[in-house]
């Protein structure tokens, strides 16, 4: 048996180093693919993550929840501390 | 007074409190959130502001927080306003800000849409600078309060309380908030100018520039220092429309204008009525 050129050999090595850059940017391609897939909302009932205290929804009332309880300060007693603003 | 500084403001707690703790939580906070650190992770997602990332439990924790703000207040407190900050001229730490320079041009502030939050996963859709300084430090004074168990917290006009507490307001008032968070939102602390313009830090989304509001202070007292700072905010950029939103949303609000004439909502009313604030 022929033994292969040195041309043959380098066509081998560059048709193998097609289909490895081939696997590898399909396998990218797909993991990106269900990455956005996964981020998308409509994928999914709520767009909030799991880890976070949040209330994940829209209805503001829930958010707000009311005000908290104020009333009069004595006349005679100094602030304890300033709500000022930043 | 018991305190330190931090978030660049005094953060004060009651006498004989703890401050270890809290010292170490506000300055944990302040390296991951803030756009003045160079090494902060909110810069890291900043410095590849379109597509995906992976951010750290934490930090997925406050965007959501930030995103829920926005939602709740039809986009009026959003995370998506770094850009427009970035462009009015707001592009370091506050101390270090040259008090003029060349005019600004308004940047349009993208719609918090284009963020989408699924675990630690972030996909913007278009390119977004984020600031979350609209709740990193409502929140962490809330966080701040749990941590003490019982008492007070008070970070540059962010107030959360478990006991009566006297405080002094815009204008020179006193109320007494009985429990859970007071917040005030102003335009006349940070502020600097371009192109001779007055700038502020409380962005109008609509505009892209500093907010026109014809308030200068709002405040706002709700169940948590966080929501009270969000609706503070909202309730400024709202502008005449502020209290009745307030009321809408059964919380009490007390509006400062540019002239120091005082306006409140309803429910502030009922709470404190008039004359009776020392």
């Amino acid at each position: 048996m022929a033994t292969p050129s040195r041309m043959q050999l380098a066509r081998r090595r560059l048709k193998v180093a097609r289909y490895s850059i081939g696997a590898v940017a399909l396998s990218a391609f797909a993991a990106f693919g269900l990455v956005v897939r996964d981020a998308h909302p409509a994928t999914h009932s709520t767009a909030t993550t799991a880890v976070a205290p949040s209330t994940t929804n829209n209805d503001s009332s829930t958010f707000f929840g009311g005000s908290a309880s104020i009333s009069p300060a004595p006349q005679t007693v100094a602030p304890q501390t300033q709500s000022s603003g930043s | 007074m018991n305190g330190f500084r931090s978030m660049g403001c005094d953060v004060l707690l009651p006498d004989g409190a703890p401050l270890d703790g809290v010292h170490a939580l506000f300055d944990a906070r302040d390296r991951r959130f803030s756009r003045f650190h160079d090494s902060s992770e909110l810069n890291s997602v900043n410095a590849n502001p379109r597509g995906a990332a992976l951010v750290s439990e934490e930090f997925a924790s406050m965007l959501s927080l930030a995103l829920d703000a926005a939602r709740a207040t039809g986009g009026l407190v959003t995370p998506a306003v770094g850009g427009a900050l970035i462009a009015a001229g707001y592009d370091r730490d506050f101390p270090r800000l040259p008090l003029d320079g060349v005019a600004v041009e308004p940047a349009r502030v993208p719609f918090f849409q284009s963020l989408t939050l699924r675990g630690v996963a972030l996909l913007r859709t278009e390119p977004v600078i984020l600031d979350l300084n609209g709740v990193v430090k409502g929140q962490t004074v809330d966080d701040a309060l749990e941590l003490l168990g019982h008492g007070w917290v008070s970070a540059g006009g962010d107030i959360a309380t478990t006991v009566p507490l006297v405080v002094g307001l815009p204008g020179g008032d006193t109320i007494t908030l009985e429990r859970g968070g007071l917040a005030t939102s102003s335009v006349t602390k940070r502020a600097w100018r371009r192109g001779g313009v007055r700038q502020h830090h409380l962005i109008d989304p609509e505009t892209g520039l500093p907010s026109c509001s014809p308030w200068s202070e709002v405040t706002v007292a709700a169940q948590s220092c966080y929501v009270a700072d969000v609706a503070a905010k909202a309730a400024l950029l709202l502008g005449r429309a502020g209290p009745s939103w307030l009321d809408r949303r059964r919380l009490a609000g007390r509006f400062v204008d540019h002239d120091g004439r005082v306006t409140v909502s309803e429910r502030w009313l009922q709470a404190v009525p008039a004359g009776q604030a020392a």
